[in-house]
């Protein structure tokens, strides 16, 4: 196998299957359906995040969807917030995020990682493009202007879905903690003006290089709002483990010659003494039984 | 002779043809992904087709024992014999159409095992589920896949249930849902075991609309 289809079978291997694919619609139309029943037909409910981006893979995937009430709307963003996230309280287990409300899924008695991420806002004036959200982040901001459109669309027109999913997934084996936003701006930034995107081992060598050099230091800015900087939601201890955690992958890839071997360490494909094999997707197991 | 596996090794040993050693798989199911490695021993069978047996002897079964995460060998679906059950009986002839292929044995149902078992240290809880114990886990195994005219998943089941000796249906056919379980809690069945009684409830109806009567 060369670098060019390991990359290619990681990136396959990331799609999500059709179950998975229902649970998320599903998901979101019981989540608009209780929110109609408490808020009317006002609010525009849509997919946010990797789904409408399309960057999301199937290792790790959440929901992510926005309420956002009209600009007429009287009520002031942290009430709005704050009854959201009160109605849904009544439904399902909740935890409180710094902008978003996060519904935590429970499958046979256990918590699992999956989960909806709900942002309530409203929008700023009679379009549905630029909206106001409540954060609270502990400073003295308590509001932010954003505009989920333009946020797909930098995403979207920026060719780096591919090179995003990658780093999504090396950040989730390797727990690297940067935050999934600022990780696709870093992406966008680095690679936008590449003519060698799709050349995974170049491009992905360069993101890393600057989240090992660079992420303590930059600043990006939310492509819908230049006064919002994404990279302030980070500690700078996330910001150091990222860096330390992509200097770790660049001295694997160095030390391995830049060949295949290296990049299947950093993405932890089960290397090492020879006695792995291809990772395998299990689908429709059997339920164990003893016959006593 | 090429494992069946990276990692396992052939031996004979008593007359006996075994492939032991790590099992290391990468594996993922819905969005769970679980890197591993069990040490393992696969007992060949002398009869063509028939299920090689499997046991993990590199003591992760023990410890969770051990530490109290099941109470009982039989609740990590390990027999007295130390030998795992991966699925029903019935399920092996539907996957495997008395064909054994030791490849595909490992990757559909002994790597799926020990994903589940890996699961299970974290979360005490089986990640797909499993089967009840002895033959209320048949009954809710032909509950689960029962399909109109599947005579041989009838027969299957019926045997994996002792019908041979026919004194397994004659006591459980006196069975209703008000009736204690018969998996000793004290419960009625309808309470205890529900998809069992179900499970039961088909097999009787299809038995007596089957040749079998």
């Amino acid at each position: 196998m060369t670098t060019k289809e390991f990359f290619e079978k990681l990136l396959s291997s990331q799609v999500l299957l059709e179950g998975q694919l229902k649970i998320l619609s599903d998901n979101r139309a019981e989540v608009e359906g209780f929110l109609r029943n408490k808020f009317g037909q006002e609010p525009i409910i849509r997919y946010a995040g990797s789904k409408a981006k399309g960057t999301m893979i199937a290792e790790s995937y959440d929901l992510d969807i926005v309420c956002y009430f009209p600009s007429s709307e009287e009520e002031s963003l942290k009430k709005i917030h704050d009854k959201v996230q009160q109605a849904l309280a009544l439904k399902y287990l909740i935890e409180p995020k710094a902008s978003a409300v996060r519904i935590k899924r429970v499958d046979n008695q256990v918590e699992t990682d999956y989960h909806i991420d709900l942002v309530p806002g409203r929008f700023i004036d009679g379009s549905t493009g630029d909206a106001f959200l409540h954060v609270a982040y502990g400073g003295e901001k308590e509001r932010m202007q954003t505009n989920i459109d333009t946020h797909i669309s930098y995403i979207q027109k920026s060719g780096c879905q591919d090179a995003i999913k990658l780093m999504k997934l090396w950040k989730m084996r390797n727990n690297v903690p940067i935050k999934t936003f600022v990780m696709e701006l870093v992406v966008v930034a680095v690679l936008k003006d590449s003519k060698t995107k799709a050349d995974f081992s170049k491009s992905l060598t360069e993101v890393l290089s600057c989240l090992s050099g660079d992420i303590e230091t930059m600043r990006l800015a939310d492509p819908a709002n230049s006064n919002n900087i994404v990279s302030e939601v980070m500690t700078a201890a996330e910001k150091k483990e990222t860096a330390v955690k992509a200097t770790e992958s660049l001295n694997i890839i160095a030390d391995e010659g830049h060949s295949l071997f290296g990049w299947q360490k950093v993405f932890d494909e089960g290397v090492g003494s020879g006695i792995w094999t291809e990772p395998i997707v299990i689908i429709n197991p059997s339920k164990p039984h003893c016959n006593i | 002779m090429n494992p069946p596996y990276p990692g396992l090794k052939y031996k004979i040993e008593g007359g006996k043809e075994f492939w032991e050693g790590p099992l290391s798989f990468v594996a993922r199911f819905d969005s769970v992904r679980v890197k591993d490695t069990f040490k393992i021993c696969i007992e060949l069978s002398p009869e063509p087709g028939e299920f090689p047996l499997v046991m993990e002897n590199g003591g992760r079964i023990e410890s969770l024992l051990a530490r109290g995460k099941a109470k009982r060998a039989v609740d990590l679906h390990v027999n007295p014999n130390s030998t795992i059950c991966f699925c029903p009986k019935p399920e092996e002839r539907r996957r495997f159409h008395g064909v054994l292929d030791l490849k595909r044995f490992i990757q559909e149902l002994v790597i799926p095992y020990f994903f589940a078992l890996h699961q299970f240290e974290k979360t005490e809880k089986w990640i797909w589920g499993q089967y009840s114990h002895g033959h209320l886990g048949i009954m809710e195994y032909y509950f689960d896949h029962k399909s109109d005219n599947d005579t041989a998943l009838l027969q299957d089941c019926l045997k994996a249930m002792g019908f041979a000796s026919g004194k397994v249906m004659e006591n459980k056919v006196q069975l209703n849902g008000h009736e204690k379980c018969p998996c000793g809690s004290g419960l009625k069945f309808k309470k205890c075991h529900p998809m069992a009684l179900a499970g039961l409830k088909a097999i009787i109806k299809d038995y007596f609309n089957s040749d079998q009567s």
